[in-house]
């Protein structure tokens, strides 16, 4: 007998205890699989592998997908610190030379309430700041504050030394401290910084209102690298020209002095000096006294002003150059009197009233130049209206109405006040063939200066005012004689104005300056020097501009040329064909 | 055969696990190396900064001119001239050299030794 279990388990044939074993056929399975247990076990099983098998290919899948992905830009933590630091860009002259950077400073500072040994600490501190280890000192880490300052701005290695003591406690925070490498040279241009590194005047003030703050508005350059700014001041000229200033001062005893050094050609410029002057490393020093004067005082410059009035006069037609003036007697200004000092009393041609820096004859000029054409070229000149240059300038001080004693008195450069900057503009451009170009404190190309120049005066007038610059200096009966320097043709013109002093001008007290530009033929620059109240260098000698700012005009030219590039030409000969015989 | 291929693929398996505990802590380390290397570069960076601050300080005109005038005696250097610069151009070609006469040469040796 067979036993047969219909529901447990595998169909097996149990013999029955006794009976013989017979083997009987087994019944046939039937066709249709019925769901037994070993089914749903095979499914579960199924089941199963294909769920690790789904996981499995999700994983090789993010895998594959993590593989292809682009490794991510490298950061670590950001320290709240960098989050504080507004960084600035470096200044750099045009040669590369550092004029401004950022220099990080540490500062050590501990946490009393985590200082675990206060020994220990005093000996740290006593082996790197000696004059610290006081008994303050212990009483301030033994107690329970959260911070204390230790000592603020120490060296590096004072912070690699105390670094290697590791005490806990004990922590750096660095700041980041504008640094001026160069200091007072380049303090006028360049600018100063207030304590939380935000420009307060010069580049630095113009790179804030450009782009940097608007970027740190953003969250933007914390903490990280910019490019440098370069700018167009060429740092050896600039040194030339602050040490030749200084000298003058000293030896004229002038009461402050101004240079400006401009590239004829693009309008960039390659040196600006005002003295005195301060330290930017110490904004604190700056006052109203040594402000820039290049650039935030008008002056009444005098007789430079006379190359513009005959330009003018010249390009409009209105004079000829074979025109003669009559310089005998002086002219009247309701009561005042207009007369040359050192007056030749007799008839002047129109280089003759140049060279000879005649008031009377200028006046003349200008007064068969008419009001209205003075009153135009003057705008055109742009010597009427602020300069707009990276750095804040001064509005020119204008006649609101000008009288005909005003276009008297302003053709020799009186009762107009300019800036330095834009006089040194204009003759640029009397000096390049006509084109006015805005001075710029960054670098500039031929071609951007070009295309953003006007032109005010005629490539033919230019041409007229070159040459008679030069006779000033080369001639002897010109006021330029002591500006020659050999080898380079030198031309400018003198100007000795009186200052106005209690109501009335003058004429012990005086403003001299010297405009020239080199080399005459094809100008490159344009210099100009200008002493405020100048002293006779020895008794005996007097004060006019042609005694002091133009031999120093000639000694900056002298030390710059090579540096630009300019070389010395010998054996070229003089030309006296403009003045009739 | 079914037991080697399952022991091969739990051998397999206890592999993968091994290689995938190895890359993550390969990976943590670079990060680490990486986080390290850029703290040494930025305070490269800064040390960079302060040299070159401190060149600019040393080597400004001003500082340079004072020493010159301070050593003048040693250094004996003094402003340019203008008529000390010259080009290439202002240095005259070398003559043309002059043939060698044999015969007079040797003429003149002779008589010397006679």
């Amino acid at each position: 007998m067979v036993a047969i279990d219909a529901g447990s388990g595998p169909r097996i044939a149990r013999p029955v205890a006794g009976a013989a074993p017979v083997p009987r056929p087994v019944a046939p399975p039937v066709a249709r699989p019925r769901r037994g247990e070993g089914d749903r076990t095979r499914v579960r099983v199924g089941l199963t592998m294909a769920a690790f098998g789904a996981v499995f290919l999700a994983i090789i899948g993010r895998l594959v997908q993590l593989g292809l992905e682009e490794a991510p830009a490298p950061s670590y933590v950001a320290n709240a610190q960098d989050a504080i630091l507004a960084s600035r860009p470096d200044i750099l002259d045009r040669n590369g030379e550092i004029l401004a950077t950022d220099i990080r400073i540490a500062s050590l500072y501990a946490e009393p309430r985590r200082i675990v040994n206060v020994e220990e600490a005093m000996d740290a501190i006593a082996a790197v700041f000696p004059d610290l280890a006081t008994p303050e000192m212990r009483e301030r880490l033994s107690s329970d504050a959260g911070f204390i300052w230790i000592r603020r701005e120490i060296t590096p290695q004072q912070q690699e030394a105390v670094h290697r003591f590791g005490i806990p406690g004990f922590g750096f925070l660095t700041e980041t401290q504008r640094f001026y490498p160069v200091g007072r040279e380049v303090g006028h241009v360049v600018g100063m910084v207030n304590i939380d590194n935000e420009g307060l005047a010069g580049i630095e003030s113009n790179i804030d209102q450009s782009w940097l703050a608007s970027l740190h508005a953003l969250g933007f350059a914390r903490g990280e690298a910019l490019e440098p700014v370069s700018l167009s001041l060429d740092l050896r000229v600039q040194h030339v020209m602050y040490d030749e200033l200084t000298q003058a001062m000293a030896r004229y005893q002038a009461i402050a002095a101004a240079g400006v050094v401009l590239n004829v050609n693009t309008g960039e410029v390659v040196a600006a000096v005002s003295l005195p002057d301060f330290d930017p490393n110490h904004p604190e020093d700056a006052t109203v006294d040594n402000a820039f004067r290049v650039l935030s005082g008008t002056y009444e410059m005098g007789s430079v002003f006379k190359s513009f009035t005959i330009a003018s006069a010249l390009d409009s037609g209105r004079v000829s150059i074979n025109d003669f003036f009559d310089a005998i007697h002086p002219l009247y200004v309701g009561n005042k009197a207009i007369s040359d000092f050192h007056g030749q009393n007799r008839v002047l041609s129109v280089p003759e009233v140049f060279i000879y820096s005649s008031n009377i004859g200028t006046a003349r000029i200008a007064v068969q130049m008419g009001m209205d054409t003075q009153m135009a070229y003057l705008d055109r000149f742009g010597l009427t209206s602020r300069l707009h240059t990276e750095i804040a300038a001064a509005r020119p001080q204008v006649p609101a109405h000008p009288t005909q004693g005003d276009l008297m008195t302003m053709a020799f450069g009186h009762s107009i006040a300019v800036t330095p900057l834009q006089l040194v503009a204009a003759e640029a451009a009397l000096m390049n063939g006509g084109w006015l170009m805005t001075p710029t404190f960054y670098p500039r190309s031929e071609e951007d200066a070009l295309a953003g120049a006007t032109q005010v005066v005629s490539a033919q007038t230019s041409a007229i005012m070159r040459q008679m610059t030069r006779l000033n200096v080369e001639d002897q009966r010109g006021s330029g004689n002591l500006a020659e320097v050999p080898g380079y043709l030198v031309g400018g013109k003198t100007g000795t104005a009186e200052k106005v002093v209690n109501g009335a001008y003058s004429s012990s007290v005086r403003l001299n300056s010297f405009l020239a530009a080199f080399p005459i033929d094809d100008p490159q620059y344009v210099v100009l020097v200008m002493l405020d109240e100048p002293k006779p260098e020895r008794p005996g000698i007097g004060a006019t501009a042609g005694l002091n700012t133009a031999p120093t005009a000639g000694a900056v030219i002298q030390r710059i040329a090579p540096m630009l590039g300019i070389l010395p030409r010998f054996g070229i000969p003089d030309d006296y064909s403009l003045i009739p015989e | 055969m079914r037991r080697i291929v399952n022991i091969l693929l739990i051998a397999l398996m206890v592999l993968g696990a091994a290689a995938v505990y190895d890359m993550k802590y390969e990976a943590e380390r670079a990060a680490e190396h990486v986080a390290s290397l850029q703290r040494q570069v930025e305070t490269e960076e800064a040390s960079i900064a302060r040299l070159r601050a401190t060149w600019s300080y040393l080597t400004q005109p001003q500082q340079v001119q004072a020493i010159a005038e301070r050593h003048q005696d040693v250094l004996g250097l003094a402003p340019l001239r203008t008529d000390q610069i010259a080009t290439l151009a202002d240095i005259p070609e070398r003559p043309a050299p002059v043939p060698i006469d044999q015969g007079a040469l040797e003429d003149i040796l002779a008589g010397l030794t006679n």
